[in-house]
């Protein structure tokens, strides 16, 4: 198809080129022979020609006049130098190309030249008389003379310059016709090309909005199956949480009456091993409801002034059973001063929870996480450090992304769904703060939050 | 004695003089229906001269022309730019030409060709050159009839 495609292309290419070249030589030729003919009419040599004549003609009137002495021969020499003018202009410039190109015998112009040449001394001496005498009559009938014959071959001259004339005007007659033949086959060839190019345009634009059509339908399909999934996904969890807490609850009051009363240990452990387990499954199907509603922008924030003391301490305060069992302890940092934002406290304290139980499952057991609170210029930086497996480099890009774990296999005990530092970063997000973090493997990680604070004097003046 | 003296001296001077004004002769007339203004070689000659180097289709190649410009000729008789000008030749041709060329361009009554003087034969002694080489648009077809040459009059209508 592509190959075809590029075939027609290169012929249309080629037959295009050849088109142009085509119409760019007629163009020439046409605007060649149009010059011709304009030159042939600027400089009508017929016209030039026949001035001669009639100037040879009344020089010879104004000798003839001389000679039976009607007239004084004052103006002989004046008709004699005019005369000669009109073959000098036939012999320089244009003219004379035009003739040479027309190919005519020009021997009847120097022929004249040459008799011109001889009587000058005699006409010369027309000049210093004021009066005709016997002798200045005589001289004008020499001349005269002298002159006879050249009216007929002036006249040829002239026959051959209207026939040259006319058989270039006829050539140019036929070559316009001809061209204008060759113009039309041009035009519709020209057309022929434009209705190709537009076919071939149309195909392509067919062939563009088929694949895009298909590429929408297939974007489609990946939308709807991924939202298909989470649909799923959320509907099985809230399904789910129900039965899950109605055990959960079944147990914790099963344990608090056979806790004292029941001697067998191994028995105690199975009910805290099934207490412990439900509860991690809570979290996973609550981090997947979670996850649901802020990706489908369904989570609500409701500000309001916090100190973010208060939300570090209850957030820790959180986690504290969490990490007893996991034989860690938090050491908490804050500022003297109170931290006051304009924020949604439980929002918050679920990112705090997730950071620091996160530090707690990762780091090893016996370890201190630290979570400190400080104040760097209008802003609240919460960070929580362990001293953990830390993440691996390459991993580090693509912690913030949904189901992305550290060595899903490999964290045993610990595992979870993976959803917890996608939530987080959602919802600092949705909180219009920051989140980030600073890891070396093997050495431990720092995972902070930022949020802007809210200055006391800003509170006062919106009290 | 005295007497013949005396016209034999007036005869010689007058023979003397008789080249002089010989070449005195006047090879240029202008005129309106009001007034006319005659021209001498040396007179057009003493005029702000203009040099034009051009090419026409009646030379083989460029040469250059000099004389004084049209407009010098008209500018005295208040000739305006919508004249129309008929140019006789001596073999009395005429052509009718705008007047408002004499504004527009450096047309001139060329009376020197390469420095020297056209004589009848030549083409001469006037010869209405416009500076076709500097100005394309003179090259047309229409401007060819206005190169008048054996100039002899100009009347101004």
């Amino acid at each position: 198809m592509t190959d075809k495609n590029r075939i027609i292309r290169a012929v249309l290419l080629i037959v295009f080129f050849g088109a142009v070249l085509f119409g760019i030589g007629v163009i020439y030729k046409l605007s060649d022979r149009v010059d011709n003919i304009q030159t042939a009419e600027q400089s009508d040599p017929l016209w030039i020609g026949s001035q001669l004549q009639f100037e040879v003609l009344r020089l010879e009137k104004e000798l003839s006049e001389v000679a039976l002495g009607l007239k004084p021969p004052t103006n002989v020499a004046l008709r004699f130098n005019i005369a000669w003018s009109r073959i000098t202009i036939l012999q320089e410039g244009k003219l004379s190309d035009l003739i040479t190109s027309f190919g005519i015998d020009q021997t009847v112009l120097s022929d004249l030249e040459e008799t011109f040449q001889t009587v000058e001394p005699d006409i010369a001496e027309f000049i210093s008389q004021e009066r005709t005498n016997d002798a200045g009559r005589q001289k004008a009938a020499e001349i005269l003379a002298e002159l006879e014959g050249y009216d007929i071959a002036l006249r040829n001259l002239l026959v051959a310059l209207a026939q040259a004339k006319n058989s270039t005007l006829s050539e140019f007659r036929t070559g316009l016709l001809s061209l204008s033949h060759v113009i039309a086959y041009l035009g519709t060839t020209l057309l022929i090309l434009f209705g190709i190019f537009v076919s071939l345009l149309l195909l392509e634009l067919r062939v563009a909005k088929k694949r895009e059509r298909e590429m929408r339908t297939l974007a489609e399909e990946a939308t709807s199956a991924a939202r298909m999934k989470m649909n799923f996904m959320s509907v099985v969890s809230h399904e789910l949480r129900t039965p899950l807490t109605s055990l959960l609850g079944g147990l914790s009051l099963l344990k608090a009456r056979v806790g004292d009363t029941m001697k067998d240990q191994t028995a105690l452990k199975l009910l805290d091993v099934a207490d412990r387990n439900g509860n991690r499954l809570l979290t996973l199907v609550n981090d997947i409801l979670d996850a649901q509603a802020l990706s489908e922008g369904k989570v609500s924030v409701r500000r309001e002034t916090v100190d973010l003391n208060d939300v570090v301490t209850t957030a820790v305060e959180n986690c504290q059973v969490y990490a007893g069992k996991l034989g860690v302890s938090f050491a908490v940092h804050t500022p003297q001063e109170p931290a006051i934002t304009l924020t949604d406290s439980a929002r918050v304290t679920q990112i705090l929870n997730n950071l620091i139980s996160n530090a707690a499952k990762f780091t090893s057991a016996g370890d201190v996480v630290e979570v400190r609170l400080t104040q760097i210029s209008g802003r609240a930086r919460i960070e929580v450090t362990d001293h953990g497996i830390g993440i691996p480099a390459d991993l580090q890009p693509d912690i913030f992304t949904p189901f992305h774990q550290i060595n899903p296999g490999t964290t045993g005990a610990n595992k979870s769904s993976g959803l917890g530092l996608s939530i987080t970063k959602q919802l600092v997000d949705l909180l219009g703060g920051k989140v980030g973090f600073t890891s070396v493997e093997g050495e431990g990680s720092v995972f902070w939050i930022e949020l802007t604070l809210h200055l006391q004097s800003h509170l006062a003046e919106s009290a | 004695m005295r007497l013949k003296n005396f016209l034999n001296a007036i005869f010689v001077a007058a023979l003397l003089a008789l080249p002089t004004l010989g070449a005195a002769q006047t090879i240029l007339t202008v005129s309106t229906p009001e007034q006319s203004v005659t021209y001498t070689l040396e007179e057009l000659l003493a005029l702000p001269q203009t040099t034009v180097v051009t090419k026409n289709d009646y030379v083989d190649t460029a040469a250059t022309f000099q004389g004084p410009r049209l407009h010098a000729v008209l500018k005295p008789l208040n000739v305006g730019p919508d004249a129309t000008l008929k140019m006789v030749a001596l073999n009395d041709f005429s052509s009718n030409v705008p007047a408002v060329d004499a504004f527009d361009y450096d047309v001139i009554l060329a009376v020197l060709r390469d420095g020297e003087p056209m004589s009848v034969r030549d083409k001469g002694p006037i010869w209405v050159i416009y500076p076709m080489d500097d100005h394309a648009e003179l090259r047309d077809d229409s401007f060819n009839g206005r190169l008048v040459w054996q100039l002899k009059t100009i009347a101004v209508e």
